[in-house]
Order: structure tokens, then C-alpha cells, then sequence
């Protein structure tokens, strides 16, 4: 079975300005996503995530290496037959309503009459747009531009889906439906190839991620195996009597994170845990959450870019505590 | 019924077109001039049916022009640079199908737009005539030619904006540049007249004739397909006349657009 | 209601306004000059392949400013100027009948100016050669300007030939040719030429004309009844009157009155003549002074 995307030593780099310098955006990625795969693409901004996807839909060159859809050559319009794409800022014609704008992606593909007027009907109630189905789309929000975007990239049942950041602009409804959307097309066994910021999606979709750390391939694999590196450390929420001080007692020498009334958080290694444990119950508490310590995205790429200093740039959102 | 996608993007380029609210009151507008064509011709003291065919020709091939010419920007420039083209380009269609489409589009469009015009024009010509006693016929075959002629005019400058919007990555340069082109395909012939008449030789430095000689083999010769004379004074049309323009214009439309989707093809869509 | 009231306020004041500037007499306006254009080329080169419409505009200024100058504001128009810009016009559009028309009805009594408008006229008939009117009007401007019959003859013809069913031509041609009444046949040109015209200050100009003309005629046939009663041609127009043979000398539209000249023919004190200068020149003397 062919992969659905391959590239191979995938470079770009942009000229800039008058003096035509060279932005190096992305060089020698290699990837392979097989069929049936949720691939998670991820990296800061301005990391290639975008100039990635826009190589891979033909949309522009690239300078150096090659990349292919199902065997075939990307910047061959073929390529995109079994392909929906959604793109990072989706723009469309806003004089035309989300139906007929359906209809015309609908007959650019060479579908049937019958079967675009039966997509439209089920993906704009998929998307909750029905109620919008004939107003133009000139005045609609981002978010429902957004979703409009996603029908839009659905529309020909497609066998590979390429969607940059399909998160963005949407209310934690949409988020929701676009992480069930997502799975229900895994099931179906469909390739789903998707960048992100959004590291609980990433975790909870995704079979294997890529990270970009300025147009530099770091990591492809597992995210588990990204975020807890094998001896990891743990968090340990508590509850104790009143009367507890951190300062006495077996927890003493961790590191507290938080405490608020009588909840307590501390980081604690793996090899502590059941002498933590036995003495929280002596003390009269009880455990309240035992989780494995995340790394956090920014770390992870500090880690992967070879930095210790934080850098003032804002990168990856962190993951909500 | 299923379109080739070339026609289906020109059906939705011309829709675009028609909802374009610039392109709407520059029809309102034309649709006033010519109403005035009344007013502006009872001022002839000799001549007032030629000079209301002259003023409502005139006012067909200004607006023509100047709705292809916003319509290039709206629909072909604006488009690019907007990324809206992505959603097309996203699809499994080549750049080849996509510019010809948008091109298909706007010819539809100014047909569209010089068929109205000419009507409200001969309705307007047709008042005017009511009014006037021994005129002449109105030549309402060279009347259509000249019609013709403006088309072909917008045509070719539709084609010229397809050629810069291929090439340049701003909404608005293509549209001057056009404009330019406009200015100068106008003037090519006059100014090849008056050199060849011999009535600058002594002024005019060598590179100049040069440089108006080069002009006139680049830049399209857009006096050619004024056919505006025989519609006013109802002189006979020589069909040669016609059959070049038509040739011409053909030819140098679709030299036109291979370079334009030539160039197309090699272009990052950022 | 203060907005009203100062809305109010301000409205009375700008009809006070409009009411004072008739009063004022023209005095608030700028002075009118008639434009030169830029060279017929650049003018096509601007027209954006409306040459038809740019030479339209030209004339359409042309007549404007006439009538402004001469009709509203009693002011010399500016011949030269306004004959430049027909030519211009004309080079954009040679076909433009209303230039031919209008330079003839406003430079053919200008003795200077008659050159140049045969020149005109001549461009006129190569575009138009099936117009009657260039050829009729060059044949007037030879026979009573530049007093060559046999141009004008050949002219007339040609003006005939191309209108057969017009009775105008045979009068006029006898008039010209056999009677040798000039002022006759001034009289029966100005009359056709007046009839096809409607703008009213051309036709202000050329009833005047006419006025003229229709009394010179008068006087030269009371002339000619003196004389052949007298045997003698009449030393002053006033002797007509002391003869009998007319009652009262008819008053010179333009502003003087009928004499006789060296030759003993009747003269109006038209200054039309000197109206051709060059307004451009003058003004730069004016400066230079
Ligand atoms: N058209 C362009 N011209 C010049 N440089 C560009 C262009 N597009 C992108 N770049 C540069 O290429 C690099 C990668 O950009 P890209 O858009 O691929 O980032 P990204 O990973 O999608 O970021 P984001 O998360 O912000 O969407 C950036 O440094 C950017 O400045
Ligand atoms: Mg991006």
C-alpha cells in the first residue's frame, strides 16, 4: 500500500524584499504518513507548518526535494483528486452563499448533481451552518467560516485530509465537533494529516506527530513518547487535615507547586510513590489526583531547538494545568 | 450536466461580476450618460443624430473599459491576492483551467455589460431621432461593428490583467499597469501617423522613432477595432478592416493568455 | 427648532446673496477666455480613442464661449483663438460639420480671416465630399470676399450638382453671374445660411448681418433711382432724403452710420475687420508696456 504522503528532503526557502534574501522556511523534511493515520503536525510560529502544507497542495514550489500524495507528484492537479484541504486563513468568495459555493467546489470536482446536493445538505448540518446555508458568506464570523471550510474539505469524501490549524477561530462546541469529526473519519480509515497549536488535541487524536522547530524536522514518532520520557517525574495532589504543614513529614523535601486551603500539589518521582502514599494516609489525608508530569510543549521544543533560555517569542500554548 | 470545471469557474467568475456593487452603479452610471445623450446632442447645430451616435459610442467604450478594468482587479487581482484562489487552486484542477475559467468569466461579463450598454444606447439614439426631422438612417449595422470592436477592446485588456495579476503579487499594479497599456495601445497608431507624415522629423530624436516603431509592435494596436467613424457618419464598412481587427485581436488575446498561464504555472501562491 | 432657525437664517442670507450678484452686473465673474488646446495629437492621445467626442467637446466650448461673449457679455470674442481650436477639432474629426458651419457663420464677413477659412473649408469637403453646404459656402466666401467669380462659380456648381432640387442655387448663380448685384446675392446667401441655424447667438450675429445688408440694398437702389433722375450719382446719402426718394436714412446695426467710400458705394462702420488680431500677441504687449 503506498503512503499517503511522503516527502523527501522537502525544502523551501523565500526571497525576501528588494535584495531578494533568503528565508530559509523549511528544509529536508522527510515524513511518511501512512494510510489510515492521524498525523499531528506541530511547531511555533513561523516554524513551516503552513509552507509544508502549501507544498503538499501544489500551491507552491518547492525549492529543493520532492513531495508525493498517494505516489503521486504534489504539484500534479491528479494528486488532489482524493484530497481535501483546508487552509489556514479559508477565504472564499463572499458573494457567493455556503450552497452555492458547495455546488461550485462540488462541479469542479466532477461529482454528481445528485451527490453534491446530498453532501451539502449533510455536511452544513454536520457543521451547524443549515441555518446559513443561503446567506452570503460575506457576513459570516471566522468561526463559521471556519466550519464552512471544513464542509468545504469534506464535500468529495475525500480519502486524505490536509487541514491547517482546523482548530482555529472555533468555540469549544466547534472544537469538539471537529475532534469527533476527526475520529469518526479514523474509523471510516481515512488519513487525517492536520497542524496545530492545541497540544490536548494533539494527545488525544493523533497516532504520530511531527515537530518543526524552525524549519528543522526534530521529532517524528509517538507523542507519548514526546511528553513523558521514560523515569518522568509525577504530580501528586492531596488533601489534608488542617492542621498539616508541608514543612513536617514525609512530603517535606518535595517541591510544592500550589496549595490552596487544604489541597496540596507536589513533584515527586516515580520511585517515591508508595512511601508518599503510605504517608499521606498516616497523616490522615487522602490522594486526590497521581499523575504523570507532562512536559509541556514549550519545553519540548526548547529541549528539541537545543535552548535553555526562554525566548521571548511566544510559542506553543501551554497546556491547561 | 456536467460543465468542463473551466466553464463552471467562468459561471461563477460572471456571477461574482454581477454582484459586484462598483460594477452595478458603473452600469447605473451609464445608464444615466445615455439618457443625456438627449441633452448633449440638442447643442449640434448641424449634426445632432452624429453627435448623439458619437456621444453614446463613446460612453459604451469608456464604461465597457472601465467596468473590464475593475472587474480585473475584483475578480482576478483581488482574488489572488486574497487567497480565495486557494479554495479553487486547492482543488484537482491545473492553473491552466483556473485562469482560463476567470478568463471565460470575464469575457461573459463584458459582453454582458457592452450588449446592455449598446441597447440602452440605441433606445437613447432612438429618442433621439423622434425628435429630429429629415436625419439620416442610423447605420445600425456599422453601430453593431463598432460594439464589436469595443468587446474586443475589453477583451484584450482583460487578457493584459490576467497577463500582470499572473506575474505581479499586488492586487493594484495590475490594474494601473492595464490602465497603461490602455493609454498607450491607444495612441500607438496616432502617434506612428504623425511620426510617418513626417511632421516631428526635425524635432524628434532617432531613438524616439524608435521607441514608438517598438511600442507599436508590442503594445496592441487598439485604433484598429475603433469602428466608431463608419457608426457615426454611416460610412461603408470595409470588411477588410473588420476581418483584420477581428484577427488581430484574437491572436494577440491568446498570445495573451498562453504567456499569462505559462507564467501562472510557475508561481508560489502566497 | 435653533437648528431650524439657523438654517433659516442662512438660507435668506445666500438668496440676498444670489439677488446681489444680479445687481453686481457680471462684476463678480472672472474674465472669459476661450482656451488654446494642446496639438491635435495629444489631444487624440487624451481622448482614449474618442477622437469624435474630443472634437464634439471642442465645438461645444466653442459655441458656449461664443455666446457667453458675444451675446450675454457684449465682450470681442476671440477670433484667432476660436479659430485655432475649430481647426484642432476638425483635425480630430474632419467630418465635424458643425465646425465648418460655425466657422463660416462666424469668420466670412472677416476679410483678414478668409484664407484660413477656405482653408478649413477645403479640409471639410475632402471628408465630406457629398456635403453641399462646404462647397456653397467656399463659393460665397470667394465671390464676396476675395472677389473671384470664376472660383466661386466653379464652387457653386459643385454645390449645385449635389443638391439639384435647391431653386437657391439658380438665383444666386444669376445673381452673381449675369446681374452682378453683390449685395443682392449677400442678401440671398445670409437668408439660406440663417434659415438652417439654431443656435441663437450665431443667429444674433448674422441677423445684423443681414440687417446691414438689407439696408445697404435699400440705400443703393435709392442710389440708383437718384442717378438715373439726376444723371448724377448723389453726393451725400442726405440728398436721397431732400430728392424725395427715401425718408429717412435706416440706422447701422452696428452702431455708426451709412456712408459712401472712395469708390462711392454704401459702407456699414463695422469694425469686423480688426476684430481678427491676434489676442495673444496683444496681451503680451499689454504686459510688456
Ligand atoms: N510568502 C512568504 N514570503 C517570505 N517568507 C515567508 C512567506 N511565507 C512564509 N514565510 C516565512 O516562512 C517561515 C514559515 O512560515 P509558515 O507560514 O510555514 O509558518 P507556520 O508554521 O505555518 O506558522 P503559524 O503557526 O504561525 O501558522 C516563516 O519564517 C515565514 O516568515
Ligand atoms: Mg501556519
Amino acid at each position: 500500500m503506498t503512503s499517503a504522503i511522503t516527502t523527501s528532503r522537502l525544502s523551501k526557502s523565500y526571497k525576501k524584499g528588494v535584495r531578494r534574501q533568503q528565508v530559509a522556511a523549511l528544509a529536508n523534511l522527510d515524513i511518511e504518513v501512512q494510510q489510515g493515520e492521524v498525523f499531528g503536525f506541530i511547531g511555533s510560529n513561523g516554524a513551516g507548518k503552513s509552507t509544508t502544507i502549501k507544498i503538499l497542495m501544489g500551491l507552491i514550489k518547492p525549492t529543493d526535494g520532492q513531495a508525493w500524495l498517494f505516489g503521486q507528484q504534489a504539484s500534479a492537479p491528479a494528486a488532489r483528486a482524493r484530497v481535501g484541504y483546508l487552509s489556514e486563513h479559508p477565504h472564499f468568495y463572499d458573494f457567493l452563499t455556503p450552497v452555492e459555493l458547495l455546488r461550485l467546489l462540488g462541479a469542479m470536482r466532477q461529482m454528481p448533481q445528485q451527490d453534491i446536493r446530498q453532501q451539502t445538505e449533510k455536511l452544513l448540518g454536520l457543521v451547524s451552518l443549515s441555518e446559513a446555508a443561503d446567506r452570503k458568506i460575506r457576513g459570516f464570523s471566522k468561526g463559521m467560516v471556519q466550519r464552512l471550510g471544513i464542509a468545504a474539505a469534506l464535500l468529495d469524501d475525500p480519502d486524505l485530509l490536509i487541514l491547517d490549524e482546523p482548530m482555529s477561530g472555533l468555540d469549544p462546541l466547534g472544537r469538539h465537533l471537529v475532534a469527533t469529526i476527526i475520529r469518526d473519519l479514523q474509523q471510516q480509515g481515512k488519513t487525517i494529516f492536520f497542524s496545530t497549536h492545541i497540544i490536548p488535541d494533539i494527545e488525544t487524536l493523533c497516532d504520530r506527530v511531527g515537530i518543526l522547530v524552525r524549519g528543522q524536522q526534530k521529532y517524528v514518532g509517538s507523542i507519548q513518547e514526546a511528553l513523558y520520557p521514560a523515569g518522568n517525574r509525577f504530580e501528586i495532589t492531596v488533601r489534608m487535615p488542617e492542621q498539616w504543614r508541608p514543612e513536617q513529614g514525609i512530603l517535606a523535601p518535595h517541591h510544592l507547586l500550589w496549595h490552596k486551603e487544604s489541597l496540596y500539589k507536589f513533584e515527586i518521582a516515580e520511585t517515591d510513590i508508595s512511601s508518599i502514599a503510605q504517608g499521606v494516609i498516616a497523616s490522615n489525608g487522602s490522594i486526590v489526583t497521581l499523575e504523570p508530569k507532562r512536559r509541556s510543549l514549550e519545553e519540548l521544543f526548547l529541549d528539541l531547538s537545543g535552548h535553555s533560555e526562554p525566548t521571548t517569542e511566544r510559542t506553543l500554548a501551554s497546556p491547561a494545568p | 450536466m456536467a460543465l468542463h470545471p473551466t466553464f463552471m469557474i467562468g459561471y461563477y467568475t460572471f456571477k461574482g461580476g454581477l454582484r459586484d456593487r462598483l460594477v452595478q452603479s458603473l452600469l447605473l452610471t451609464g445608464l444615466f450618460f445615455l439618457l443625456s445623450t438627449l441633452v448633449f446632442s440638442s447643442f449640434s447645430m448641424r449634426q445632432p443624430l452624429e453627435v448623439a451616435i458619437n456621444y453614446s459610442l463613446a460612453t459604451v467604450q469608456i464604461l465597457t473599459i472601465l467596468v473590464t478594468l475593475f472587474l480585473g482587479l475584483n475578480l482576478l487581482s483581488r482574488e489572488i491576492e486574497s487567497r480565495a484562489g486557494y479554495l479553487v487552486m486547492g482543488q484537482p484542477i491545473s492553473r491552466t483551467v483556473y485562469l482560463l475559467g476567470k478568463f471565460c468569466g470575464l469575457c461573459l461579463l463584458s459582453l454582458l455589460v457592452v450588449s446592455f450598454l449598446g441597447l440602452c444606447a440605441a433606445g437613447g439614439l432612438l429618442l433621439v431621432k423622434l425628435g429630429l426631422k429629415d436625419t439620416p438612417a442610423i447605420a445600425w449595422g456599422n453601430f453593431f461593428v463598432a460594439h464589436i470592436g469595443i468587446w474586443m477592446i475589453s477583451l484584450l485588456l482583460g487578457a493584459v490583467t490576467l497577463l500582470f495579476t499572473a506575474l505581479a503579487t499586488s492586487a493594484v499594479l495590475p490594474f494601473l499597469m492595464t490602465i497603461g497599456v490602455w493609454f498607450i495601445g491607444q495612441s500607438t497608431q496616432a502617434v506612428k501617423n504623425y511620426l510617418e507624415a513626417g511632421l516631428g522629423e526635425q524635432q524628434m530624436p532617432r531613438f524616439l522613432n524608435w521607441l514608438v516603431t517598438g511600442s507599436f509592435y508590442c503594445f496592441p494596436n487598439l485604433s484598429l477595432f475603433d469602428f466608431k467613424t463608419y457608426a457615426i457618419y454611416g460610412l461603408a464598412l470595409p470588411p477588410l478592416a473588420v476581418g483584420y481587427a477581428m484577427a488581430y485581436g484574437t491572436i494577440y488575446t491568446m498570445i495573451l493568455l498562453v504567456l499569462a498561464t505559462t507564467l501562472f504555472q510557475h508561481r508560489d501562491m502566497t | 427648532m435653533k437648528r431650524l432657525l439657523l438654517g433659516l437664517g442662512l438660507a435668506g442670507l445666500l438668496a440676498w446673496l444670489i439677488a446681489l450678484h444680479s445687481n453686481l452686473g457680471g462684476k463678480t465673474m472672472a474674465p472669459l477666455r476661450f482656451p488654446t488646446y494642446p496639438p491635435a495629437l495629444a489631444l487624440e492621445m487624451m481622448a482614449l480613442g474618442n477622437k469624435e467626442l474630443a472634437s464634439t467637446l471642442i465645438f461645444y466650448n466653442a459655441q458656449f464661449y461664443f455666446g457667453e461673449k458675444y451675446a450675454w457679455r457684449k465682450e470681442e470674442p476671440e477670433y484667432q483663438r476660436l479659430f485655432a481650436g475649430l481647426d484642432k477639432a476638425t483635425d480630430l474629426d474632419p467630418r465635424n460639420m458643425d465646425c465648418y458651419y460655425f466657422a463660416q457663420g462666424l469668420f466670412s464677413d472677416i476679410k483678414p480671416a478668409i484664407p484660413v477659412l477656405n482653408r478649413l473649408l477645403k479640409k471639410g469637403l475632402e471628408s465630406r465630399p457629398t456635403d453641399w453646404y462646404l462647397p456653397f459656402f467656399l463659393s460665397a466666401n470667394y465671390y464676396f470676399q476675395l472677389k473671384d467669380p470664376v472660383t466661386a462659380a466653379h464652387y457653386l456648381q459643385k454645390a449645385a450638382a449635389l443638391n439639384p432640387d435647391n431653386a437657391l442655387f439658380a438665383s444666386l448663380s444669376a445673381r452673381m453671374l449675369y446681374q452682378g448685384n453683390q449685395t443682392e446675392a449677400a442678401v440671398l446667401y445670409l437668408r439660406a445660411f440663417i434659415k438652417e441655424t439654431n443656435n441663437p447667438s450665431v443667429q444674433k450675429l448674422l441677423l445684423k448681418r443681414l440687417y446691414a445688408l438689407e439696408a445697404i440694398h435699400y440705400l443703393e437702389q435709392a442710389v440708383a433711382t437718384f442717378t438715373t433722375q439726376h444723371n448724377r450719382p448723389p453726393r451725400t446719402l442726405a440728398e436721397l432724403i431732400h430728392a424725395g426718394i427715401i425718408k429717412k436714412i435706416p440706422a447701422d446695426p452696428y452702431g455708426g452710420t451709412f456712408e459712401f467710400d472712395a469708390t462711392g458705394r454704401v459702407v456699414t462702420t463695422s469694425k469686423l475687420a480688426e476684430a481678427w488680431k491676434d489676442h495673444d500677441k496683444r496681451d503680451h504687449n499689454q504686459q510688456a508696456q
